[in-house]
C-alpha cells in the first residue's frame, strides 16, 4: 500500500513539474494550450482525490471496489463514449463550420485529439462522482 | 400485439439509422475514391460501411427472432453487455486516438483536421463493435474485470 501510494504521489509530482516545465518552455502559448494544460490539473487533481480515497480505505480494511462502485464505472464509461463521440462530431464542425464562418481559431489535428482525451477524462470522473453521490 | 408493434417499430428505426449511416459511409467512399482518386481511404470506408451492415443485419436477425418469439429485444444480459462493450472500448479508444495523435505528426499526414478526427470517430465504431462481439460470447459477465 506504502509504495503504492508513494509511485501515486511521484507521478503526480512528475505530471505537474512536466506542466511547469511545458509552460514556461513553450514560446507561444495560446488559449487552446492554456485550456488543455487546465484540464490536465483538473485530472491530477481528480486522481488526488481518488488515491486518497483509497488509500484511507484500504487502511480501514474496506474493499476499494464494491458492486456499486463496479456499476458506476462501467455507466460512466457508457456515457463517456457517446459524450466523445458528439463531442469529436462537435470538433468537426468547429474546424468546418466555425473557422470558415466565424474566423474562429483553428485546432491543429494534435490538440484536438489530445482535446477529446482530456475532456473524456474529465467527463468520466464527473460522471464517476456523480453517480457515487445518487446511487440511484 | 402491442408490444410486438412497439417493439418491431424501435427495430426499424435503428435499421433506418444504420442503413443511412452505412449508406453515407458509402456515397463519400465513392467520391473519396473515385473523384478524389484515393483508393485506399476510399476502400477503406468501404469496408466499413460493409462491416456496418454486416452488424445490422445480424442484429435485425436476431431481433425479429426474439420478437417472433415473444421475448424481449434487451434482457437484463444485453443491457449489460452494452454497459461493458462501451466502457471497455472508451478505454481502448483513448489509446487508439492517442496513438493517431501521436502518428500524425510524422507518420500519418492528414490533409485536414476534419480527416484525423473522422477516422478516429470510424476507430472508435469499429473497437466498440469488436468489444460488444467480445462480450456478447463471454459467459458469466460479473467476473469481468474492470
Amino acid at each position: 500500500m506504502k509504495l503504492t501510494t508513494i509511485l501515486g504521489i511521484g507521478v503526480i509530482l512528475s505530471l505537474i513539474t512536466t506542466m511547469v516545465f511545458f509552460v514556461k518552455s513553450a514560446s507561444n502559448v495560446n488559449i487552446v494550450e492554456y485550456i488543455l494544460v487546465g484540464l490536465v490539473l483538473i485530472l491530477i487533481f481528480v486522481s488526488t482525490i481518488i488515491m486518497r480515497k483509497r488509500a484511507k480505505d484500504i487502511r480501514a480494511d474496506l474493499p476499494v471496489k464494491d458492486e456499486l462502485t463496479r456499476l458506476n464505472t462501467l455507466k460512466s464509461g457508457y456515457f463517456t463514449f457517446i459524450a466523445i463521440i458528439w463531442i469529436t462530431v462537435g470538433l468537426i464542425w468547429y474546424n468546418s463550420f466555425f473557422v470558415d464562418n466565424f474566423g474562429v481559431y483553428q485546432l491543429s489535428t494534435e490538440q484536438a485529439l489530445g482535446f477529446i482525451v482530456l475532456i473524456s477524462g474529465v467527463i468520466f470522473f464527473g460522471l464517476y462522482f456523480y453517480f457515487n453521490k445518487r446511487p440511484k | 400485439m402491442r408490444k410486438e408493434i412497439r417493439s418491431n417499430k424501435k427495430i426499424y428505426a435503428k435499421l433506418a439509422i444504420g442503413i443511412l449511416l452505412a449508406s453515407t459511409l458509402i456515397i463519400w467512399a465513392i467520391i473519396t475514391g473515385i473523384k478524389n482518386n484515393n483508393i485506399i481511404a476510399g476502400s477503406f470506408m468501404g469496408i466499413v460501411a460493409l462491416t456496418i451492415i454486416g452488424f445490422l443485419i445480424v442484429y435485425a436477425k436476431r431481433s425479429f427472432t426474439s420478437v417472433r418469439q415473444g421475448l424481449p429485444i434487451e434482457d437484463e444480459r444485453s443491457k449489460k453487455v452494452l454497459l461493458h462493450a462501451f466502457t471497455k472500448a472508451y478505454l481502448i479508444s483513448i489509446y487508439f486516438i492517442l496513438a493517431l495523435s501521436w502518428a500524425s505528426d510524422d507518420w500519418i499526414h492528414f490533409e485536414d483536421v476534419s480527416q484525423g478526427l473522422n477516422i478516429s470517430i470510424l476507430g472508435m465504431a469499429i473497437i466498440f463493435g469488436l468489444c460488444w462481439v467480445y462480450y456478447n460470447n463471454k459467459g458469466d459477465l460479473d467476473k469481468v474485470r474492470i
